[in-house]
């Protein structure tokens, strides 16, 4: 099994797609990275100090009043009306959200990327797993070796989520490296609040704690890493089914794209809730931000994410074992 | 070419079928391959050879009908049949993006207990040892299907199955593969060859399988098969009027339209006939003073010999 | 047969998997455990830092006027004013608009004795500009109609409130200069216009009198301003003021401060 394991990895390695996910990250992130400097210097321009609290002030009282305009729909205002008591409570308690640094960007880039970007890249290795045999054609001396189907795909599969914790593990590294060069390489003692308590109205804070931001940042890591991982096991049946690298793409990122829209949408859409892509934002239970749907919880998520990831994997298998190679 | 007669069959097929929904892709076929044999599968494309050489391999499950392999049950037994087996279905579509030597090693460590000595020594047995470590991409399509063969002998099986491994490749490279194929049946290795080309299989097998439509027509040795089979002759004469009167007068010959060959100054009678009656025929046109130049023993062509084949049963 | 690269790969690819599992376990006990936290992160002494550099600082306190509600460049009179402040001092100048739509004398007044970043930013300044008090007095208005008694309370309370504001500031920046900026009134042109324009004079004038004791604090009326330009100056909505008011705005003050 472990020669199994090892042939695909050097195969997605010398294929060059994990190269194309190291590329893609290391153009974007500079990228990300100059503007997020950018509205740093101008807000601090603008303001003319650096006193965060000062920037934090003025931030709340645009929230406020942007609270004040009649035209806000329902959703947005409880959003704002979060964000905002959010917002006072670290300027109460004197931490402050926002401090640059390595650290903090990585958290942030992370946490932006979790229901789009990362699982993107993920969909770049995962969409060729199997179809990229059939392509070549391939598929045929693989599968008519002494092996059985199911070691195959197995063998497949635990390449595929060594990649998924790779990729994470690149994303934070990258962002983290890329970053400091402009804003340092300090941050991960820094204190980050979490506890937040969703509620219809507004926030309980009665459960809020502190957290060095290195620990914050690892839990949101590991939080990606599941959500992302039941997107790669999808892409993975796709890839068996569809037999086309192209088309598995293609359909996972139209998923993918149309999870980001419905979820700005759904809000009154209640059953809505069961489908992946709505629930792909985990770090939103731990940051405290309103979930795309009320009365959506951690485990909820984890536990929709969870069946998805099995039922992909168990019709993987089973086509997979089953399926005449025709061509 | 008397080896397998008394030993057990490597290859046995029995009752082998496969229907997609109702229309049958290959019905009832039924053969054994035995080792130190090359095996001919002869068929025109389409006729049901790929499909069968799939569920030969365990890529297709057939609808019913058993594949036994050394006795294990290619479905059935998977590891053991598949173990015993080298192939190539189709093209030999390796990894482009590795070497030779790492596309080897791959499916080395998929059969398991394969020592790199193993190697490199089926890349000097196909005769690739001084490209091994370059890659795939770089390779000639003879290269490739040296690299597929290669490929196939790592886990030193007791049956290669080979589907249309000449196709395209230049006449050097035909010979050359031929010429594998021979040493290694020489070997001992059961050899089961795919082709389309009739002259290919006379060259290079023992026994074939005709295949047509997805059904068996003959199993037999190739020149049994071809033997009673009346060849075309090709007489290359100076007058054909007088030629084809000539000719038209021997027993059991019969003289067809056109003129085949002709070249020069020459002129070509075709007729169908039995080789026996050459030197009689050829004795009458040198007393009715045809000079000829050449006679020529023409192989019918696959389709034509499939056609007579199958008149009489009524299939065509 | 295997290369140590791509061993080392797996190795640490599994490694980091066992990273983020633990970490994904950590997190999920974090949002789930039902234990409160030990310690609730405790709240700060509020420190505040005298500003350290040249730059000249204004400072927006109060309503939408300050706010700068009704003017379709977004500027208001404050970043009118900081236009004409920058030119004259060639000085770097912020603003810190603080000014909340709708804001009452009660919610700002609580806010300035509250929020410590709310008191620095006002330490911190050159210059506060302030309108409040309006809101108090057409809310009461609107609910009352025609009991003057209640009207006249809700007159005295706020005055209070704003003179309270007002002593705050002065006691959190004792050197800035302080403008109130007063009422203007948007509905001359009602049956009721010349009432209502009697009472916001008497409210400024009420303002000025009461403050006239805190050092460094102009009151700013504006009923003048807008006495005959209504048309010209009022916004869509025919309350705030738009573009060209701002600017009216902005121009009195600046006779006022420079």
């Amino acid at each position: 099994m472990l020669g199994l394991v090892y042939n695909e990895i050097l195969k997605v390695v010398r294929k060059k797609r994990f190269y194309v996910v190291l590329a893609i990250l290391a153009v974007l992130i500079p990228v990300f990275t100059y503007a997020q400097y950018k509205t740093t210097v101008e807000q601090q321009e603008r303001l003319g100090t650096k006193d965060w609290r000062i920037i934090v002030q003025q931030e709340i009282v645009d929230l406020q009043n942007r609270l004040t305009s009649a035209r806000l729909s329902d959703e947005w205002r409880r959003l704002l009306q979060i964000r905002l008591q959010q917002r006072q409570y670290y300027l109460e308690h004197d931490i402050n959200p926002l401090a640059p640094g390595a650290v903090t960007f990585a958290r942030v880039f992370l946490e932006r990327s979790a229901s789009l970007f990362v699982p993107l890249l993920v969909v770049v290795v995962a969409a060729d797993m199997v179809s990229g045999e059939h392509t070549g054609g391939t598929i045929k001396l693989l599968l008519t070796r002494p092996v059985r189907r199911w070691k195959i795909l197995l063998s497949k599969y635990l390449a595929l989520q060594l990649f998924v914790s790779l990729i994470i593990a690149v994303t934070v590294l990258l962002a983290y490296l890329i970053s400091g060069v402009v804003f340092g390489y300090g941050g991960w003692t820094m204190p980050v609040l979490t506890g937040f308590q969703v509620t219809g109205e507004g926030v309980l804070t009665d459960r809020v704690h502190v957290l060095p931001q290195g620990l914050y940042l690892l839990m949101q890591a590991g939080l990606v890493w599941y959500a992302t991982a039941v997107v790669a096991t999808l892409s993975f049946l796709l890839s068996v089914l569809l037999r086309s690298t192209a088309a598995a793409m293609g359909t996972m990122l139209s998923a993918l794209i149309a999870g980001v829209i419905l979820t700005e949408m759904v809000s009154s859409w209640q059953t809505a809730k069961y489908l992946f892509v709505v629930n792909l934002q985990l770090t939103d239970y731990l940051a405290g931000n309103a979930p795309p749907i009320e009365g959506m919880t951690l485990p909820f998520s984890l536990a929709v994410l969870g069946v998805w990831g099995a039922a992909a994997l168990l019709a993987a298998f089973w086509v997979f074992t089953r399926q005449d190679m025709l061509t | 070419m008397n080896a397998g007669k008394s030993r057990t069959p490597v290859l046995s097929v029995r009752g082998l079928s496969k229907r997609i929904g109702r229309r049958p892709l290959v019905e009832g076929v039924e053969f054994d391959v035995y080792p130190g044999e090359v095996f001919g599968f002869l068929g025109p494309n389409g006729a049901g050879k790929t499909t069968t050489i799939r569920m030969l391999v365990g890529l297709i499950r057939p609808s019913s009908g058993s594949v036994t392999i050394a006795g294990y049950d290619v479905h059935r037994q998977p590891e053991e049949a598949l173990r015993r087996i080298g192939c190539i279905v189709e093209n030999p579509e390796l990894y482009p993006f590795l070497t030779g030597r790492e596309n080897l090693l791959h499916f080395a460590r998929m059969i398991g207990d394969v020592s790199l000595a193993r190697i490199d020594e089926v890349a000097r047995i196909v005769g690739l040892e001084r490209r091994l470590d370059d890659k795939v991409k770089t390779y000639s399509l003879g290269m490739r299907q040296r690299l597929g063969i290669a490929q196939a002998l790592l886990a030193c099986p007791e049956l290669l199955i080979l589907d249309e491994p000449t196709n395209g490749l230049d006449p050097a490279g035909i010979r050359e593969m031929r010429e594998l194929i021979r040493s290694l049946a020489a070997e001992g290795l059961a050899v089961f060859v795919s082709s389309h080309l009739l002259s290919e299989v006379q060259l290079m097998c023992d026994r074939v399988a005709l295949i047509h439509r997805g059904r068996i027509l003959r199993v037999g040795r190739v020149d049994e098969l071809l033997a009673g089979e009346e060849g075309r002759v090709v007489w290359h004469v100076d007058n054909a009027e007088e030629a084809r009167r000539v000719l038209a007068a021997v027993p059991e010959v019969q003289v067809l339209e056109g003129d085949e060959g002709a070249a020069g100054g020459e002129q070509a009678v075709v007729c169908h006939m039995p080789y026996h009656r050459i030197p009689e025929a050829n004795c009458r046109l040198a007393n009715a003073h045809v000079a000829v130049y050449g006679i020529v023993r023409k192989i019918p062509s696959l389709e034509e010999w499939f056609l007579r084949l199958t008149e009489g049963e009524g299939i065509a | 047969m295997y290369r140590p690269g791509i061993i080392a790969l797996g190795m640490v690819a599994l490694v980091l998997t066992l990273v983020w599992a633990g970490g994904f376990a950590f997190a999920v006990y974090d949002v789930v455990s039902a234990h409160p936290p030990a310690a609730p992160p405790e709240r700060p002494s509020s420190a505040i830092s005298p500003g350290s550099d040249t730059a000249i600082r204004l400072v927006g306190l109060g309503d939408s006027l300050t706010r700068g509600a009704g003017d379709p460049e977004g500027l208001g009179y404050l970043g009118r004013l900081r236009q004409q402040v920058a030119e004259a001092r060639k000085q770097p100048v912020y603003v810190h608009n603080l000014a909340v739509n709708g804001y009452r004398s009660d919610q700002l007044l609580n806010r300035l004795r509250t929020e410590p970043a709310f008191r620095q930013t006002v330490a911190r300044a050159d210059l506060i500009t302030l309108s409040i008090g309006g809101n108090d007095l057409r809310v009461a208005a609107q609910e009352t109609g025609v009991d003057l008694a209640h009207a006249q309370r809700v007159f005295d309370e706020t005055l209070v409130r704003v003179v309270q504001i007002v002593t705050e500031l002065r006691a959190i920046n004792p050197r800035a200069p302080i403008v109130y900026v007063g009422l203007y009134n948007p509905y001359a042109r009602w049956p009721e216009g010349e009432a209502i324009t009697a009472l916001i004079e008497r409210w400024n004038a009420e303002v000025a009198a009461r403050t006239a004791h805190i050092p460094n604090v102009a009151v700013v009326p504006l009923v003048d301003v807008f006495r005959f330009h209504l048309d010209e100056y009022l916004a869509v909505d025919r309350f705030h003021p738009n573009d060209a008011g701002y600017a009216a705005i902005a121009e009195r003050l600046w006779q006022v401060v420079r």
